[in-house]
């Protein structure tokens, strides 16, 4: 359990609890409204745009332009309301999430000032590092994104409890991806990095599996970082954390055993992926291992026209400005480009991401 | 490397506290929509929340039920009520304001 002053309200577990019940009432209700567009609407909101194109005589094909796709679906109510309500559900889940942990914000400012200093772990902050422009986008509709808003770590924590929709209250999945992540051959991890760590929850568990290893969590958002460090501070964890691109990192080539991305590559440009992963390659060691969970990507295969209209949808209203060229993109080419064997990982219980196991060469 | 891929946003919130997004050909459905999931979640919260309360004060021996049907509101206690419907009235309808054309 943590002792903070995060919420009047304090903590469940390694949760924070909005500081009010009302707001705990309210975002409740925008999860399970959220799960039943997005589960219950979703397929009937497909099979209606797909009715609407053969009605018109448009055979709903994968090689249906995009744009007829999106004239044909945009003509019907049910898509409509879908997007409607899936677009709210969001910005009600940030309005009030960050509302609710907004309750003092000079009092969390002193509270990550004050975790700033205090240990284990630490937070490396480089005054000169710059935020390039492409990470500083409010991905997800979230306010200030992950670098421009003194509050993201807890909003980030708290929202995404909500996308989890209880499966990661206790970061249980964080916790499974951990234990999913490849190490060498040999068995050696002294070194394990995370890249795009967010607030730390993986990162945390790291330590956890790897105790004699130096763990670091890597990321581009110093408010998250912060929150990171506060949160794993409190936890006892022995982490360190560094504010910096994953595509130029401060690490010596071959320094590192395992490293671990999750979720992370579909929220940057192609063109910064592709530095990612020659990076990554350099700062491991022969035989080191990166796995990578992430989203799923689907190259050149072709998909029906309601899959393109939510991929199209999901970049275009709730801010994932990088996901299309992503989703695209051909994913395990570019890790094998960048000098990596490709492989298969474990997959977690929840079966929404895939799972790559990137080995340099021995 | 710079690479160009839009602006960052001009304030935090610009997301979500702009104009907004509109998905029917009139707004006003839209807005029809948004007011109605503010409803429910308005509805969710305060039903949440007694039933969160009669739990609490069952555990007290006492049987709020009864209580609150005898109530008798005071002065101030009518003003906070009406300041709490007015902010109700504006979270539910705010899509109304926000987005006009």
């Amino acid at each position: 359990m943590i002792a903070t002053e995060l919420s009047p309200r304090g903590m469940i577990g390694v949760l924070p609890r909005p500081s009010k019940l009302a707001d705990e009432s309210y975002t409740d209700f925008v999860e399970a409204f959220r799960d039943m567009a997005l589960v219950k609407m979703f397929p009937i909101m497909c099979g209606a745009g797909h009715s609407a194109m053969a009605a018109a005589g448009v055979e709903p094909t994968p090689d249906v332009p995009l744009d007829t796709v999106k004239q044909h679906f945009n003509t019907v109510p049910v898509v409509q309301t879908w997007q409607r309500f899936m677009r709210t559900a969001q910005e009600m889940m940030w309005r009030r999430t960050r509302a609710s942990f907004a309750f003092d914000e000079a009092g969390h400012e002193a509270l990550l000032a004050e975790w700033q200093s205090k240990g284990p772990g630490s937070l490396i902050v480089d005054p000169d590092f710059h935020v390039p422009d492409w990470a500083r986008r409010e991905i997800h509709l979230q306010p200030g994104g992950y670098t421009e808003d003194l509050l993201s770590g807890v909003v980030y924590h708290y929202g995404t409890k909500i996308f989890y929709q209880g499966w990661n209250d206790q970061d249980q999945l964080h916790a499974e991806v951990v234990n999913l992540t490849a190490v060498p051959d040999d068995g050696q991890v002294a070194h394990v990095l995370e890249i795009g760590c967010g607030v730390g929850q993986a990162t945390v568990e790291f330590k956890r599996r790897f105790p004699q290893a130096k763990v670091v969590g890597l990321d581009v958002g110093l408010p998250l970082l912060r929150y990171a460090h506060m949160r794993s501070a409190q936890l006892g964890a022995d982490v360190d954390y560094v504010q910096a691109l994953a595509e130029a990192m401060p690490f010596a080539d071959g320094s590192q055993d395992v490293v671990m991305s999750y979720i992370m590559f579909h929220e940057m440009p192609v063109e910064v992926m592709k530095g990612v992963l020659r990076e990554v390659h350099r700062v491991l060691r022969p035989g080191g291992k990166f796995s990578i969970f992430e989203f799923p990507s689907h190259g050149a295969n072709p998909l029906p026209p309601a899959m393109r209209f939510m991929i199209d949808y999901d970049s275009r209203d709730n801010c994932e400005p990088y996901s299309v060229g992503f989703v695209y993109a051909d994913f395990r080419g570019l890790i094998a480009e960048a000098g990596f064997e490709v492989s298969d990982g474990g997959k977690p219980m929840n079966d929404f991401l895939q799972s790559i196991i990137a080995t340099k060469a021995a | 490397m710079e690479i160009a891929t839009g602006t960052a946003p001009a304030a935090v919130g610009a997301e979500i506290n702009g104009p907004g997004t509109a998905y029917f050909d009139q707004v006003v459905t839209d807005n029809m929509m948004d007011a109605l999931v503010e409803i429910a979640a308005e509805v969710w919260t305060t039903k949440d929340r007694l039933f969160v309360l009669e739990q609490v004060l069952a555990g007290k021996g006492i049987d709020a039920a009864a209580l609150v049907e005898a109530w008798v509101p005071d002065d101030a206690a009518r003003a906070a009520r009406k300041a709490a419907r007015e902010a109700f009235i504006a979270q539910v309808f705010a899509s109304f304001s926000r987005r006009t054309a």
